[in-house]
């Protein structure tokens, strides 16, 4: 396969990127000066290699643990759970929570076939009974060499999934998991659009949500 | 409400159209496959963002087409608003429209109401339940636009159940998980059991069922007297017909085979409680069926209970219609359903549904049509009928109530003055 044919099919894997939005974006990069391209290039292929899970939260970060896990600032005490990292910066641009978060990296779905093992659900429970969790095989070390310093018990764990079918399964999932461990499991509150993203709620609306959470 | 302009472009085969819809009634004729229906279904698609005759979008626009444009103007209440729908094919996407600009569905309903009375309404009773439960669902939902939303998230809910039943993600080996076996992934930690996703849908879907389950009740109950009391008019007093929601919930043990009680649901208790706690009661209801069901579900892989298997169930003389009714009583009854529809709608709304009626009137005898045309003569909607032949359309004796239009080869041609009144 030629070149221009090989980047016009890897770009129209992209989500949201049909055959004629590649070729339009596969003939701006041949017409573009190289060092442009070669910051791409290079920009695509450093977020492969140097971005990884956090050990502690889940999130994609460079640092492990990352910035926000290593903030001594914030209260380790309450755990944010959300689905996916831009759940997480939505909730972020509000300044409304001074918490700590795990990623999920999705929700429980039957009908998209994801099922608790594919979600970063034992990795959570693991961390809050305390445990190190082991994520992959060569971050052992790391991870465990990184953990902060004097980690409080973790007390209130909020779920911030979105309200739709499958946010709502997993928040009554992670209820389960937890709530024989004592801890207090909380939703956010509904007000955010039935069906709606969190992704895409405005920060006023989030903030709202937070403040007025329910015990599941 | 009533549709005081109607343009449409790229729609099957209707020619780009621009129409001053009469105010009161509408009659478009034409052979069949002219393009009639066509004209009903863009007034239906603009008021539902969906068609009655298809789930496909490209079968709504042209032949060899990639777009479609449907815009009405719609009084509602002395106000206006301009309901649009544009569909494209490159990519697949519906795009609603309010005066301009584009709309979520939860802003776009509401100001344009209608009801459609077509000729497969005429096969309700004797039909599969889920004919019914589709009469049902759309009804509620113009009385109600929140019941679309409902009725989807009830849906999402019990197709992921039929698929944890099947052992869907989570819920395989199931006598393993239990016993604390390690799982595939490292940590060993034990995760809720398998059957613990599956509590967790039958929890869900017994609170959004109970939903459906209040909603239809309530429905049919404001409904049913006023089906008897039209059905009386129309039959002249001879017989007694009642209409009844079944839902898919075992009463109790005892009364299994509800369908033949005339007095099923009447007496429950829970009836009389406010909504929140009849929702409370018959979630707690079907969450216990759906508890004692699991086994059976599990074995066939579907669920057996919930409003996904309810039905109405129509009565005549006492007797179950699908069985007792002969062919005029089963129009008649279809007949007072749908008028007892339009005068429900009519009252919550405070203004008069469109409404749309495709050759319904060849199926009817004389004594049913002259009902009909008695009963759309009385009410004050605005009235779109399609016919082969417009001799059936006895709307009576003011010709100035009546805009002719024929209809040939996708084009909609008014009729200048009356020629066909009565
Ligand atoms: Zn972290």
């Amino acid at each position: 396969m030629d070149p221009i044919s090989r980047l016009i099919r890897e770009l129209a894997r992209l989500p949201g990127i049909g055959q004629k939005t590649a070729t339009r974006l596969a003939f701006h990069v041949l017409r573009a000066p190289a060092p442009q391209v070669r910051d791409l290039a290079q920009a695509l292929h450093e977020v492969k290699e140097k971005i990884r899970l956090c050990s502690h939260c889940m999130n994609l970060t460079e640092h492990d643990p990352c910035a926000l896990c290593a903030d001594a600032s914030r209260d380790g005490r309450v755990i944010c759970v959300v689905a996916h990292p831009p759940d997480l910066l939505a909730i972020e641009r509000t300044s409304s929570f001074r918490g700590r978060y795990h990623v999920l990296h999705g929700v429980l779905s039957p009908l998209d076939g994801v099922g608790p093992d594919d979600l970063k659900l034992r990795e959570l429970l693991l961390r809050v009974q305390g445990k190190p969790q082991h994520i992959s095989d060569e971050e052992d070390e790391a991870a465990l060499s990184s953990q902060p310093a004097n980690q409080p018990a973790i007390t209130e764990i909020i779920v911030a999934t979105s309200p739709n079918v499958e946010g709502e399964a997993t928040a009554m999932y992670i209820a389960r998991m937890l709530k024989p461990l004592g801890l207090r499991v909380t939703r956010i509150a509904s007000g955010l659009p039935i069906g709606g993203e969190l992704e895409y709620a405005d920060g006023i609306t989030i903030a709202r949500a937070l403040e007025v959470r329910r015990e599941i | 409400m009533r549709v005081h302009a109607l343009t449409a472009e790229g729609f099957r085969n209707l020619q780009p159209l621009a129409v001053s819809p009469h105010p009161r009634f509408n009659v478009l004729s034409g052979d069949n496959g002219q393009g009639k229906t066509n004209l009903l279904e863009v007034i239906y698609v603009l008021a539902t963002l969906r068609s009655f005759r298809t789930t496909r979008l490209d079968e709504l626009v042209s032949f060899g087409g990639e777009a479609a444009a449907l815009r009405a103007r719609v009084e509602h209440r002395q106000s206006e608003r301009v309901f649009g729908v544009d569909i494209g094919l490159r990519p697949s996407r519906k795009q609603a429209l309010c005066d301009g600009k584009s709309a979520r569905t939860g802003e776009y309903f509401g100001g344009f109401n209608l009801i459609l009375f077509a000729p497969e309404d005429l096969r309700l009773p004797k039909g599969p339940p889920s004919g019914r439960r589709r009469f049902l669902d759309r009804a509620i939902w113009n009385t109600c636009p929140s019941y679309l939303d409902e009725v989807r998230v009830y849906e999402r809910i019990l197709r992921s159940r039929n698929i944890l039943l099947r052992g869907g993600p989570g819920t395989s080996s199931p006598t393993e998980e239990s016993e604390h076996a390690p799982s595939r992934s490292r940590g060993s930690a034990p995760l809720p059991d398998s059957a613990a996703l599956l509590d967790i849908y039958d929890q869900r879907l017994a609170s959004a069922g109970a939903v459906l389950f209040v909603r239809r009740r309530r429905y049919v109950e404001a409904l049913a007297p006023r089906v008897a009391e039209v059905f009386g008019r129309i039959s002249g007093g001879d017989h007694e017909v009642q209409v009844q929601y079944q839902p898919a919930l075992k009463p109790s043990k005892a009364t299994e085979k509800s369908s033949t009680h005339l007095d099923s649901g009447r007496t429950d208790p829970e009836i009389i409680a406010p909504v929140i706690d009849e929702q409370r009661v018959l979630s707690e209801r079907l969450h216990a069926q759906l508890q004692r069901d699991r086994r059976r579900d599990q074995q066939r892989g579907f669920t057996h209970s919930g409003p996904h298997a309810d039905d109405l169930v129509f009565f005549l003389d006492g007797r179950p219609a699908d069985l007792h009714a002969s062919q005029g009583q089963t129009r008649a009854l279809v007949l007072s359903l749908k008028i007892a529809e339009i005068q429900h709608l009519h009252a919550l709304l405070g203004d008069p549904p469109v409404l749309l009626l495709d050759d319904v009137s060849s199926e009817l005898d004389r004594d049913k049509n002259a009902a009909l045309f008695a009963f759309l003569r009385e009410s004050v909607s605005q009235v779109f009928i399609t016919t082969t032949d417009p001799n059936y359309i006895r709307i009576g004796p003011s010709p100035e109530d009546r805009q002719d239009f024929a209809v040939r080869a996708g084009r909609i041609v008014p009729v200048e003055s009356a020629t066909s009144g009565e």
